[in-house]
C-alpha cells in the first residue's frame, strides 16, 4: 500500500496554513507534528479520554479522531490560541489555576477546551450539569471537583 | 490577564500550574528532536510460546521503514536487566527480546523504526508472527495451589486459639481485582545518542535509577547517560522502573545515528509495565462480646508472574492496625502467564486494608456496635507487632474529626433504614480507616544556586509527577529565606542533577524537604557572611542579620537584595550544597543509592513505629431496582505529619480517595481464559472514575506532629487516601442493602435478585 498525501488548508489560532499531509495523519498529529503545537494532547488516540479536545469551526472535537484532510478549510482554536497575545491567560486558565483543578496537568489543555465549550454550549448552569457534559475528558488524578468549580466559577461571571 | 487570586490556603499557587493550563509543559512526547524517527511496538497476539519466525518482509518494504528490532537482532547487544527486588532498576528481570520465549499475550516482541509515526504504525501492523504455542494461565484462582510462593510470614501469639474462647468469630474470604494504573499520558520514550553520550527523555518516578538501569543494558557506564522527566503525566507507581521498550528504543537510536522517540498506544500499556495483581484474602477475627479483639489471622494470595517474585501481600501492615491480641498473617504469590505486576498506589496497603477493613465492618455487625466505636475499642498503646511506640498515632482524632463532619450521629444502625425520597435511592453509610507507613526516605542531596539577578535556584534529581513536590519546594523557600516567590525556581527530573529518590512511598517529598530546608539554611548562613563582608560598616553579629522579602536586614538597618550580595562576589552566584541522609542508613547505602539501587529507610526505627492514619466515611446511594451504587459523598480526615503546602496535600488525597470510588465500582482487568489474557485494556472497557462519577469529597487534616518524625515531619500523602476508600464504599453498600459484597469491584448485579 503506498501511502498518499494530500494538501490541506487550515486555520489555526489564528494563524492559516496549507499543508502538505499524510492523508493517514491526524488533526492532533497534524497540530502537534506539522505544526509543533504540543499542548493538545494524546492520552488514547481513540477518542476514549478527552485529552485531545480541541474546537473546529467553534464546537469542540477530539482532535485524534479526525483525519487532518477532513478539516479542509477549518478554524481550529488549541489550548495555545486561549489567552491574550501579550501572553496573559484565558480567564478559565486562570480559573483552574486558582482552583488548583489539576495534578499532573497532561488531562488539562483537554480539560479547559471542553470546559470552554461546555460554558459556550449553556451546559454549566449546576455542577451536575458540568459533570454531565465533562463526562468525555478524563482525569486519573481525579482533579475533578477543582474542574468542575473552575468552570462553575467562570460560567457564573459570565451570567450562565 | 487575570490578576493573581489568593490562591487555595493563603498559599503559593501550584508552582507549574501556568505552564500546563497553557500547554507549554513539556512531557516526553512533545519533545522533537531535528531528525527524529518514530517507532511503534509489535506486541504478541498468542499468550504463551515459542516464536517460530517472525516474518518482517511486507514491513520492510513500507516506505520510510529504517529499522525492525527483533530478538534476532538483539542477542548480545543488549545486556541484562535486573528487577528491583534483584537490587537493580528494572520492573521486570524478563527481557522480552531477549530470545524466542513469549511469556504473555501483549508481550513486546519487535520495535519498528519509521520516518513518521504513520509509516511506523503500517509497518509494524505487517509484522507476521509464527509461534508454537503453549497453554497459559491467567487466572491466579485457576492456579494450582502447589505453585504458591509463600514470601511472607508473621506470628505474635495463638490466634487460632483465641477462636476457641472467643464469643465472635468472622471468617470471610475478599477479592480485589487486577487492575491497571491508566495514567492519561502513555509511555513514550525519546532517545538521542550524541557520540557515545544518550540522552533519554522518560516519563519516570525515578531519573536516577532509569539512568543507571538504562546504563547497565546498554553496557555503556552511568555517566554517558543522562535521563529528563520534567513533567511526568500521571504515574501512581507504574512509571517508577525501568521498562523494556525504553531500553530498545534507545538500542534503535544508537543503531540508526538518529534520534527515535516511541509513543505506546494506550492498549499496549497493560503489557509493558506494571499493574495491580488481583488478590483474596482470607481473614478471621476473634473477639469477645463486648467487640474486643482477641485475634487476627489474615492469609493472602497475590497474583504474580513467572519471571519475578514480588511480595505485595501487605499485612505486615495491616497487622499493626488494632490492638489485635495475637496475630497470624501469611502471604502468598500465585505464578502465572501475565507480566510481572508493580507497584500501584498503595501497592501493599489497598488490597490488604480492604479485607480487614471490611472484615471489621462485619465483626461490628456482630457485635451490635457503631463501627466507629469498634475501632475506637481496640485503639493500641503500642505497635502491636514489635511493641515500638507509634510516632504521632491519631487515627482515634480522625474517625472522630471525620464522624463530626460527616454528621455520623444520624445515622440509624439497621441495614436499609435510610433513604432518598427525592431520588428513591436506599442509602448507606460506611466507614473504614487508612494508614500508610511512614517511610523514611533516601539519601537527598540537592543545589541551591543564588544568581546575581536574584533568582534562588533549588535543583535536585526528584520528580513531580503531579504530587506537587515543585510547589512545596517552593513554599519552603520562601517561607525559609522569606524570599520572593517570582525568584525562586525549582529544578527537578533531570539525573544530572544532585541524587535524590525515586518518587515513591509517599515519602519523596519530605525526603526533598528535609534537603532543601537544610540547603536553604546553609544558603542564608552564607548570605549573612557574604553581608558582613561587603557591607563592613553595617556588621552584624553573628544571626543577627534577618531575611525580609528577597533581602538580608542589618541590625544597622541596611537593606540589601539577595542579587545585590550575589553580585558583589566575584563568580556572580552563591552555590551550597544540602543534604538529608534519613536515619538507620549507612555510608554503604548510601552509596548503593548513589550506584542507583533502591534504597529507603523503614517505617520502622529502633525507638518508633511511624506511620500516617486517616478515616473514611462515605454516602452510597443504591437503586433497590437496577442495583446501580453511587456515592454521593465522602469524608476523609488525615494525619500525614506536618504539612508542607495544604493545597497540593488536599488534591492528592481527595484523588486518592476517588481512585478508591472507582477501585470498589468499577475497575478491572478482565480474564479472558480463552485467550490466556486480560482483554478490555484500555479506556473504553477499563472504567475508570469520570466527572459524572465524582462524588463530592470533604478533606480536612489533624496535624500534631509526631514526637519521632524527621525534622521535616511530613509523612506524605500520594497513597493514603485510596486506603481503605474501597472498603468505606463496600461497608455503606452493605448498611444500604444488607449485601456484604467481599469482592471488588462491586457490580449491579451483586444487588439485585436474580
Amino acid at each position: 500500500m503506498k501511502p498518499e498525501s494530500a494538501v490541506v488548508s487550515i486555520t489555526v489560532n489564528g494563524t492559516p496554513h496549507r499543508l502538505e499531509a499524510d492523508t493517514r495523519r491526524t488533526l492532533v498529529d497534524l497540530l502537534r507534528e506539522d505544526l509543533g503545537l504540543t499542548g493538545t494532547k494524546i492520552g488514547c488516540g481513540q477518542g476514549t479520554c478527552g485529552a485531545c479536545t480541541v474546537h473546529v469551526d467553534g464546537v469542540r472535537v477530539l482532535a485524534c479522531l479526525l483525519l487532518a484532510v477532513t478539516v479542509e478549510g477549518g478554524q481550529v482554536l488549541t489550548i495555545e490560541g486561549l489567552g491574550t497575545p501579550d501572553g496573559g491567560l484565558h480567564e478559565l486558565q486562570q480559573a483552574f489555576i486558582d482552583r488548583d483543578a489539576l495534578q499532573c496537568g497532561f488531562c488539562t489543555p483537554g480539560q479547559i477546551m471542553s470546559g470552554l465549550g461546555c460554558i459556550g454550549e449553556g451546559r454549566a448552569n449546576t455542577a451536575e450539569e458540568i459533570r454531565e457534559s465533562m463526562s468525555g475528558n478524563l482525569c486519573r488524578c481525579a482533579a475533578y471537583p477543582g474542574i468542575v468549580a473552575a468552570i462553575a466559577d467562570v460560567a457564573e461571571g459570565q451570567g450562565a | 490577564m487575570t490578576g493573581a487570586r489568593t490562591p487555595p490556603e493563603g498559599r503559593l499557587p501550584r508552582v507549574d500550574a501556568r505552564d500546563k493550563v497553557t500547554g507549554a509543559a513539556e512531557y516526553t512526547y512533545d519533545h522533537s528532536e531535528p531528525g527524529q524517527l518514530h517507532a511503534a511496538l509489535v506486541c504478541a497476539t498468542f499468550a504463551r510460546g515459542v516464536l517460530r519466525d517472525i516474518r518482517t518482509a511486507a514491513a520492510e518494504v513500507v516506505p520510510g521503514v529504517r529499522l525492525i528490532l527483533t530478538h534476532r537482532d538483539t542477542r548480545g547487544a543488549v545486556g541484562p536487566g535486573l528487577a528491583l527486588m534483584d537490587g537493580g532498576q528494572f520492573h521486570t528481570s524478563f527481557d522480552p527480546l531477549a530470545g524466542p520465549e513469549v511469556r504473555y499475550h501483549g508481550q513486546m516482541v519487535a520495535l519498528v523504526v519509521a520516518d513518521t509515526p504513520e509509516q511506523a504504525e503500517q509497518a509494524a501492523a505487517l509484522v507476521e508472527l509464527t509461534a508454537e504455542e503453549l497453554p497459559a494461565q491467567v487466572d491466579p484462582y485457576a492456579a494450582d495451589e502447589a505453585d504458591d510462593i509463600e514470601v511472607f510470614a508473621l506470628r505474635r501469639g495463638d490466634p487460632a486459639g483465641a477462636v476457641t474462647h472467643a464469643d465472635l468469630v468472622v471468617e470471610a474470604t475478599y477479592e480485589t481485582a487486577a487492575q491497571l494504573h491508566q495514567p492519561i499520558e502513555p509511555y513514550a520514550t525519546n532517545a538521542r545518542w550524541s557520540g557515545d553520550r544518550l540522552t533519554v527523555w522518560s516519563p519516570t518516578q525515578w531519573v536516577v535509577g532509569e539512568k543507571h538501569g538504562l546504563a547497565a543494558a546498554l553496557g555503556v557506564e552511568p555517566d554517558q547517560v543522562r535521563v529528563i522527566s520534567r513533567h511526568v503525566g500521571g504515574a501512581f507507581g507504574g512509571k517508577a522502573l525501568t521498562l523494556w521498550h525504553t531500553v530498545y528504543t534507545a538500542e534503535a537510536a544508537r543503531r540508526l545515528r538518529r534520534p527515535v522517540r516511541l509513543g505506546v498506544r494506550r492498549g499496549q500499556m497493560a503489557t509493558l509495565g506494571s499493574f495491580r495483581p488481583a488478590s483474596r484474602h482470607r481473614v478471621r477475627l476473634a473477639a469477645r462480646r463486648d467487640g474486643t479483639l482477641l485475634g487476627y489471622e489474615h492469609a493472602c494470595r497475590t497474583q504474580g508472574s513467572r519471571s519475578d517474585v514480588l511480595p505485595l501481600g501487605g499485612t505486615a501492615l495491616s497487622a499493626r492496625l488494632y490492638r489485635f491480641g495475637a496475630v497470624a498473617v501469611r502471604e502468598h504469590v500465585v505464578p502465572t502467564d501475565v507480566i510481572t505486576p508493580g507497584f500501584m498506589r498503595a501497592p501493599l496497603e489497598f488490597p490488604t486494608s480492604f479485607a480487614l477493613e471490611c472484615a471489621i465492618d462485619e465483626l461490628a455487625v456482630a457485635a451490635g456496635l457503631d463501627p466507629v466505636e469498634l475501632r475506637r475499642l481496640n485503639e493500641p498503646e503500642v505497635d502491636p507487632v514489635d511493641l515500638l511506640p507509634f510516632s504521632g498515632r491519631n487515627l482515634p482524632a480522625c474517625l472522630d474529626r471525620g464522624a463530626e463532619l460527616f454528621g455520623w450521629s444520624r445515622r440509624q444502625a439497621p441495614v436499609g433504614s435510610m433513604a432518598d425520597p427525592r431520588t428513591g435511592e436506599t442509602l448507606g453509610w460506611g466507614v473504614a480507616a487508612a494508614y500508610y507507613p511512614g517511610y523514611g526516605g533516601g539519601p537527598t542531596f540537592c543545589r541551591a544556586r543564588l544568581s546575581g539577578d536574584g533568582v534562588v535556584e533549588i535543583a535536585l534529581a526528584a520528580q513531580d509527577p503531579g504530587t506537587g513536590l515543585r510547589t512545596a519546594l517552593a513554599q519552603l523557600v520562601v517561607e525559609r529565606l522569606r524570599a520572593d516567590p517570582r525568584r525562586v525556581r525549582i529544578s527537578l527530573g533531570d539525573s544530572d542533577l544532585p541524587l535524590a529518590p525515586m518518587a515513591a512511598g509517599s515519602c519523596s517529598s519530605a525526603t526533598a524537604a528535609a534537603a532543601v530546608e537544610d540547603a536553604a539554611d546553609r544558603l542564608l548562613r552564607r548570605l549573612r557572611d557574604l553581608a558582613r563582608k561587603h557591607w563592613p560598616g553595617q556588621e552584624p553579629a553573628p544571626g543577627q542579620a534577618v531575611p525580609d522579602r528577597h533581602r538580608i536586614v542589618t541590625p544597622g538597618g541596611t537593606s540589601i537584595d539577595f542579587g545585590e550580595i550575589a553580585r558583589r562576589e566575584d563568580g556572580q552566584a552563591v552555590t551550597v550544597e544540602g543534604s538529608w541522609i534519613p536515619e538507620g542508613l549507612t555510608p554503604g547505602m548510601v552509596a548503593d543509592a548513589r550506584a542507583g539501587r533502591f534504597v529507603q529507610a523503614h517505617e520502622t526505627t529502633p525507638t518508633a513505629y511511624r506511620a500516617s492514619y486517616g478515616a473514611h466515611f462515605a454516602e452510597v446511594g443504591v437503586d433497590r431496582v437496577t442495583g446501580r451504587v453511587r456515592v454521593r459523598r465522602m469524608v476523609g480526615v488525615f494525619d500525614v505529619g506536618r504539612v508542607l503546602h495544604a493545597a497540593m496535600l488536599k488534591n492528592q488525597l481527595r484523588g486518592g480517595m476517588l481512585w478508591g470510588v472507582g477501585h470498589a465500582l468499577m475497575e478491572q482487568l478482565h480474564v479472558d481464559k480463552e485467550h490466556g489474557r486480560f482483554m478490555g485494556v484500555d479506556l473504553g472497557s477499563y472504567h475508570i472514575l469520570t466527572h459524572a462519577d465524582a462524588p463530592a469529597v470533604e478533606v480536612e487534616l489533624v496535624t500534631p506532629p509526631g514526637p519521632h518524625a524527621d525534622p521535616v515531619g511530613a509523612r506524605g500523602a500520594g497513597e493514603i487516601g485510596v486506603v481503605g476508600s474501597s472498603a468505606a464504599v463496600a461497608n455503606a453498600v452493605f448498611h444500604a442493602t444488607g449485601r456484604r459484597i467481599r469482592r471488588l469491584p462491586i457490580r449491579a448485579h451483586d444487588l439485585v435478585d436474580q
